[in-house]
């Protein structure tokens, strides 16, 4: 193998690498905007009653950090235990 | 706060009709404003003419508003998102905007928009002694009348919620820092507000100044309906003030009607050949029967 072909070898590497890591984020995006969906169109079966619509929006102007809270918890909902874990400072 | 009639019943009855012949009949005495809630805005064609969110004066002392839902809608996401806009620091976490389309059509949301043009009405309006409002047909009715009480259940289980987690916080910070002191809470506060808000349009609902006009027909239909309408209404505190028979061609069922509804007061809108369109028509109508109960 002469230089050239390592050279282009390498850079094809490189190239793989970042695929992987793209379809990484890309995926595990999608995987968010699934929790969130479901969570709001199931919400409703798994215990979270939906108050009338105009209460939640009246609030909604206040809750920044409930949303981010909600947000932060859909993304770890899939690993309940590592979040007990962590909370308990069990590594 | 003056006398607020509101005109109620299943659709076709006639509480477009019977509204506009009242308003007619009040103003003859106090200043009268009409205002046509139901989104099919019938109250053009029998007055053959044009209204809008602005008061239309018919003459010195009755006028009439068209109610705009689909403007409160718009204006009440508008306002909130201005306001997520004032508070959040992370402004792209919820674009309220990409959300419009489908939050206009949102369950409750047509209610919630009636609600908001009667309070801006009743509270903008003070020169008028008597607002009358011709209702949409039963379903929206209903749920614009159990709004109040309903969202005010919901909010004063909010506030136990909240005024727990108030007292969690407090004691984290005695833990934390020795001082109960923590900041004020904008949720809770946003919550109180809203509880008087509910309250506050409760209470007009089931004042004694607030007269619920039922609209009904002598058929089987318009008959069984206004009969649940009664029921579903008084089991939340709201009392039918009078049943107002449209269309009546003999009275000889008035009595039967009265039993069955075990309701005494009732005014009676004779059966007529005439096209009532145009204020002198409706003029007209008045003179011919105004010795009709």
């Amino acid at each position: 193998m002469n230089i050239i072909d390592k050279i282009k070898k390498f850079f094809k590497e490189i190239d793989h690498i970042q695929r992987e890591n793209v379809l990484e984020i890309v995926e595990w995006e999608e995987k968010e905007v699934e929790n969130i969906f479901a969570l709001i169109v199931l919400g409703i079966f798994i215990g979270y009653p939906s108050p009338p619509i105009q209460i939640s929006l009246d609030l909604l102007p206040y809750m920044e950090d409930e949303m981010n809270l909600m947000l932060e918890k859909v993304s770890t909902a899939h690993d309940p235990l590592g979040e007990l874990f962590s909370l308990l400072d069990i590594d | 706060m003056k006398n607020i009639f509101f005109f109620i019943g299943k659709g076709g009855v006639g509480k477009s009709t019977t509204s506009s012949l009242y308003s007619i009949k009040k103003s003859d005495e106090r200043k009268t404003l009409l205002v046509s809630m139901d989104p099919a805005h019938n109250q053009r064609d029998i007055f053959n003419m044009k209204f809008n969110q602005d008061i239309t004066k018919i003459n010195e002392m009755f006028s009439i508003i068209e109610v705009d839902e689909e403007y409160w809608i718009k204006k009440y996401l508008s306002e909130t998102e201005k306001e997520i806009k004032r508070n959040y620091n992370y402004q792209s976490a919820f674009n309220m905007g990409k959300y419009y389309n489908i939050l206009q059509y949102s369950p409750g949301v047509e209610e919630y928009a009636l609600v908001l043009a009667f309070e801006n009405i009743i509270s903008k309006h003070t020169e008028y002694w008597n607002i009358i409002f011709d209702m949409p047909p039963t379903a929206l009715t209903l749920k614009f009348f159990m709004l109040p009480s309903v969202s005010k259940l919901w909010v004063q289980e909010l506030i136990k919620l909240r005024k727990e987690i108030i007292s969690k916080k407090e004691i984290i910070s005695k833990i934390k820092f020795g001082t109960k002191k923590i900041e004020t809470d904008k949720i809770k506060n946003k919550l109180d507000n809203l509880l008087k808000r509910y309250n506050k349009i409760d209470k007009i609902f089931k004042s004694k100044r607030t007269k619920i006009n039922l609209v009904l027909n002598y058929d089987k239909l318009s008959f069984r309906e206004s009969l649940r309408i009664k029921e579903k209404l008084e089991s939340s505190g709201i009392n039918i003030n009078k049943l107002v028979i449209n269309k009546v061609k003999n009275e000889n069922y008035i009595k039967e009607i009265k039993e069955e509804f075990n309701h005494d007061k009732i005014t009676i809108y004779p059966f007529s050949d005439m096209n009532l369109s145009g204020l002198s028509k409706l003029k007209e109508y008045l003179n011919r029967y105004k010795d009709e109960k």
